[in-house]
């Protein structure tokens, strides 16, 4: 039977059980380096990077978890933090372009990689709010409440960023309407 | 074939999802783990008890009867101050007594 979460913080918050927190970090780090690269557009170094840091912050910050929310989502809303903290210490906006590319492996992957390319330039014309509202809920699979709290933002202005964000998103990629039906 | 129909915005949430693969390890818990900081001490409870039966040792040798010693010069002293400043004497020892125990137990908090 899976040890609850709330059971493995306990024991690190009580005995620095280091085992324990292995197996918090085992059960979320695909989530948390899921949303840090699609933050960071597909940078692996740098979402595993910020992913790392996020892992020690939540360690080092572990006694002010209070339980209300899910650690999940607390964990997320420190990855988020991370990855902004990022972008300002670099004083560096997010150039969707300057991310490596990925090559084609075979003939059938090019038209993947071209709807990848689109949807990039897509996401590129949001502004940050309606991209981060957006990769919470429609790609990471939030719920609004969720990436409320991670967002730290009230409930409406997320929904309504998702909304926004999806409209343009629609006239974006309105070539790709009938990819998405095969 | 015929194509089932999709509302509004499936399309659209389909190509938002896209692959959502799980991202297997690889060595990443491990990574972390090394970068965690350094376990606390653990809890010097051999420590305490030592200073505390030094501490019940010294009041022993020092109760033992002998002639004008600075222990009996200082609870002479001790008997010639005002009540008032024997309780502010009384509080800071308490206050230290809890400060370094605090110390000890909890040194990087």
């Amino acid at each position: 039977m899976q040890v609850a979460d709330s059971e493995l913080i306990a024991k690190v918050l009580l005995d620095d059980d280091r085992h324990a927190f292995a197996t918090l970090i085992r059960r979320n780090q695909s989530a948390v380096r899921g949303l840090l690269r699609r933050l960071t557009n597909g940078n692996e170094a740098l979402s595993d990077d910020l992913a790392q840091e996020t892992f020690i912050k939540s360690y080092q910050s572990l006694k002010s978890f209070r339980g209300g929310a899910k650690f999940s989502t607390w964990l997320h809303r420190i990855a988020y933090n991370a990855f902004i903290s990022h972008v300002r210490g670099e004083k560096a906006t997010l150039d969707y372009e300057d991310y490596a590319q990925t090559e084609p492996g075979h003939p059938g992957e090019a038209q993947n990689l071209n709807l990848e390319h689109d949807l990039r330039q897509a996401m590129r014309r949001l502004t940050d709010a309606e991209r981060s509202a957006i990769q919470l809920c429609c790609q990471c699979g939030f719920s609004h409440g969720e990436a409320a709290e991670i967002l730290q933002q009230p409930l409406g202005t997320v929904k309504t960023n998702v909304l926004r964000g999806k409209e343009k998103l629609r006239d974006s990629l309105a070539v790709w309407q009938e990819v998405a039906y095969e | 074939m015929n194509k089932t129909p999709m509302n509004n915005d499936d399309w659209l949430d389909k190509i938002l999802s896209g692959d959502d693969d799980y991202i297997h390890d690889d060595g990443f818990t491990e990574a972390v783990l090394r970068r965690l900081p350094a376990r606390q001490r653990p809890v010097p409870h051999g420590l305490i008890l030592g200073c505390a039966a030094l501490l019940a040792v010294a009041v022993l040798l020092l109760s033992a009867p002998s002639p004008a010693s600075w222990y009996d010069q200082f609870i002479a002293f001790l008997y010639t101050q005002p009540l008032p400043r024997l309780f502010a004497m009384a509080l800071a020892v308490c206050s230290a007594i809890s400060a370094i125990t605090w110390w000890v137990i909890e040194p990087d908090s």
